[in-house]
């Protein structure tokens, strides 16, 4: 097995070096922030939105625009979670704990510089051993065959399944419901249509871009029409750019802490369906068993903001690892990053080192420039990001609709795709207010045609026998893993009462 | 103590159900497929079967004192809240029933303005004055910078 050189890694990060490169980078960056300090409408809603447009820009420089917009939205959905106490994405629950107590203190600024140092560091965290191990699985994964590969589907379709719903029941069905969905159109065996409605545009299957756009775009203008402002209360008490550097030496006394959560962040992060509202609560837990000082967890603690926040941007960094070498999406954003590289004519996988190592090391480089970024970047937008979340919901709904039906239609240029938005959008409200998920949904539409060939070739090719190779095994038995967890998980938070 | 009944809870029935229906309308249009063709739909809708059913049980009808009822709010905020989504979803299907014959930027210009007032917005001049930016915002981008091919209105010497 030979591993990527030198030379390739040198012509990636010339790559990255392009000016349209890095604009798009510093761009997604900027958006980013803007998007991540929206309570309520998270980064993934802003990338399926932007998902059509892609096509426009390149597989390398849609990819790079959507990573730099996931580092930094992560950054910023703590924002809100510190000044106002509304996390603004799922992940910074554990922020607002101990971030808006600071700021009640009138330590905002502090614990303002506290979540950028500690974003940061995890980010960087995240994107060097993204950087390291994405090659090295990637060359491993070049052993996965049609047997190992509907494994590894049906691994992610579990995962995100059993673990994303309010009930592993839930998910699983989700998953399964997605899965269903994917039969709709022509098949690769015979040719054979199946069951496009009487509709042409049903002959490949449902637009997953318009279904994107409806289970989390569309779907969160009925939630966010009921209110009148993202913002209901809180208070704003920034005390400038003094404090946040004060923040910033606070928080790196807890170095240790820190790496332990950034890490944290990466290893939950590869794992299919976890994302890192899970991962920011464990690393929030780990934090206060190791403190010597747990008594103070939940009252603006330094040790709590940090291990929140730095494991929080290591997501990212460990996310970009299954999806890029394995195909596997490890969160709803990876999700998207990897339906804009399909747009675009890359399918991510085990060949996609060999096929596409230049794109892939700027794509990895580009992580490592965009937690560096975000320090500058994060410390300005700290000033101005809060005032987009006094924006009225009156002015914010219709012009998130407007982009959620235009994007519907940008991608194949029918309007019957507007309709599927609306359509799919109703049934992702519904789905999300009875606590199905979406996301569980979402990745068995995607992978279910995958699964499908795969799981042909494969008995075609090796009979059953085929799924007791080595790695098709022991993804079945991590596949029986992921479905036994969230059942021990819940025993064990029942015994301890 | 009241007493404990089976009761069922229709809002988990919508999922299910819509499961059931479009299960039930793939495999009436593919009645005539190949069987080859249909091994992998077959797995997939007993795999959903299987756990409609689970949910069934588990969730759709429960052994409850009281009704089942999964909205704590008030009956005012929820109609208000009803309706604003209301104005949301026909804005919507009204604006892609119109899209055809208005074209993309009156539309958009419409719809902002029909919208923003629904969802409390008072004050005609901000209405005018976003929708405006807005809908110059989205012809800039998609019909001039992309050149999508939107539905756009004829009127002979101008088309927007």
């Amino acid at each position: 097995m030979e591993f990527p050189g030198m030379d390739v890694m040198l012509s990636g990060l010339y790559l990255l070096a392009q000016p349209t490169v890095l604009m798009w980078l510093a761009l997604g960056m900027m958006i980013g922030l803007v998007v991540g300090g929206i309570p309520g409408f998270n980064d993934t809603n802003f990338l399926a939105m932007t998902l059509p447009f892609t096509v426009y820009l390149g597989s390398t420089n849609a990819v790079i625009f959507m990573m730099a917009c996931f580092c930094s939205s992560q950054a910023a959905g703590s924002f809100p979670a510190i000044l106002l106490n509304i996390p603004g994405t799922p992940s910074n629950a554990t922020t607002c704990l101990e971030g808006f107590k600071m700021t009640r203190e009138g330590r905002a600024g502090q614990a303002m510089g506290i979540s950028i140092i500690s974003s940061t560091v995890g980010g960087l965290l995240g994107a060097v051993f993204a950087l390291a191990l994405t090659p090295v699985v990637g060359v491993y994964a070049l052993n996965f065959g049609p047997a190992e590969m509907f494994m590894l589907a049906v691994f992610g379709m579990s995962a995100v399944g059993s673990l994303t719903g309010k009930s592993v029941m839930k998910g699983l069905f989700s998953s399964a419901l997605g899965l269903l969905l994917a039969c709709v159109g022509t098949e690769f065996q015979k040719g054979y249509t199946r069951a496009p409605f009487g509709f042409y545009q049903l002959f490949e299957g449902f637009s997953l871009i318009a279904v994107l756009l409806g289970v989390f775009g569309f779907a969160e203008l009925f939630s966010l029409a009921g209110e009148e402002s993202l913002v209901k209360k809180g208070r704003r008490n920034f005390t400038g750019y003094g404090s946040i550097f004060e923040g910033m030496r606070d928080a790196l006394k807890y170095w240790g802490n820190m790496i332990r959560s950034g890490f944290i962040g990466i290893v939950v992060g590869i794992i299919p369906g976890t994302g890192a509202a899970i991962a920011t609560w464990i690393s929030y837990g780990q934090a206060k068993q190791w403190s010597k000082n747990p008594e103070k967890f939940g009252t603006g603690c330094v040790e709590g903001l940090v291990a929140s926040d730095a494991c929080n941007n290591g997501v990212p960094g460990g996310a970009l690892i299954p999806t890029v070498t394995l195909g596997i999406p490890g969160s709803g954003t990876t999700l998207i990053v990897m339906a804009a590289m399909m747009i675009n004519g890359v399918t991510p996988g085990p060949s996609f080192f060999n096929e596409h190592a230049t794109e892939a090391y700027a794509i990895l480089f580009s992580l490592v420039a965009a937690n560096l970024l975000l320090l500058p970047l994060g410390i300005g937008a700290a000033r101005v990001a809060t005032n987009v979340t006094t924006v009225p919901n009156h002015f914010l709904v219709p012009i998130i609709c407007l982009f959620c039906l235009a994007g519907g239609f940008a991608w194949q240029q029918q309007l019957f795709d507007m309709y599927l938005v609306i359509i799919f959008g109703i049934v992702g409200a519904i789905m999300s207010r009875y606590g199905y998920s979406v996301p569980a949904f979402l990745l068995s539409l995607l992978l279910g045609s995958l699964a499908e060939k795969n799981f042909i070739w494969a008995v075609e090719i090796g009979g059953v026998s085929s799924f007791l190779r080595p790695i098709a095994l022991g993804t079945l038995l991590a596949t029986i893993a992921v479905l036994i967890l969230p059942v021990i998980l819940k025993f064990g938070r029942r015994s301890r009462g | 103590m009241g007493e404990r009944k089976y009761r069922i809870n229709w809002g988990e029935t919508i999922i299910p159900g819509l499961a059931l229906a479009f299960g039930m309308a793939f495999f009436f249009q593919t009645r005539d497929a190949p069987p080859t063709v249909m091994y992998w739909p077959l797995i997939a809708a007993s795999l959903t079967a299987l756990l409609g059913i689970l949910i069934f049980f588990r969730f759709i009808v429960v052994k409850t004192e009281e009704p089942v009822s999964t909205a704590p709010k008030g009956i005012e905020t929820r109609m208000r809240e009803a309706k604003k989504m209301g104005v949301v979803f026909l804005g919507a299907t009204a604006y892609l029933a119109s899209l055809s014959y208005l074209g993309f930027s009156i539309c958009n210009f419409l719809f902002m303005l029909a919208v923003c007032h629904g969802l409390g917005g008072r004050k005609w001049v901000h209405n005018v004055f976003v929708a405006l930016g807005v809908t110059v915002f989205l012809h800039l981008i998609l019909i001039v910078l992309m050149k999508m091919n939107l539905p756009r209105l004829d009127l002979g010497w101008l088309m927007i």
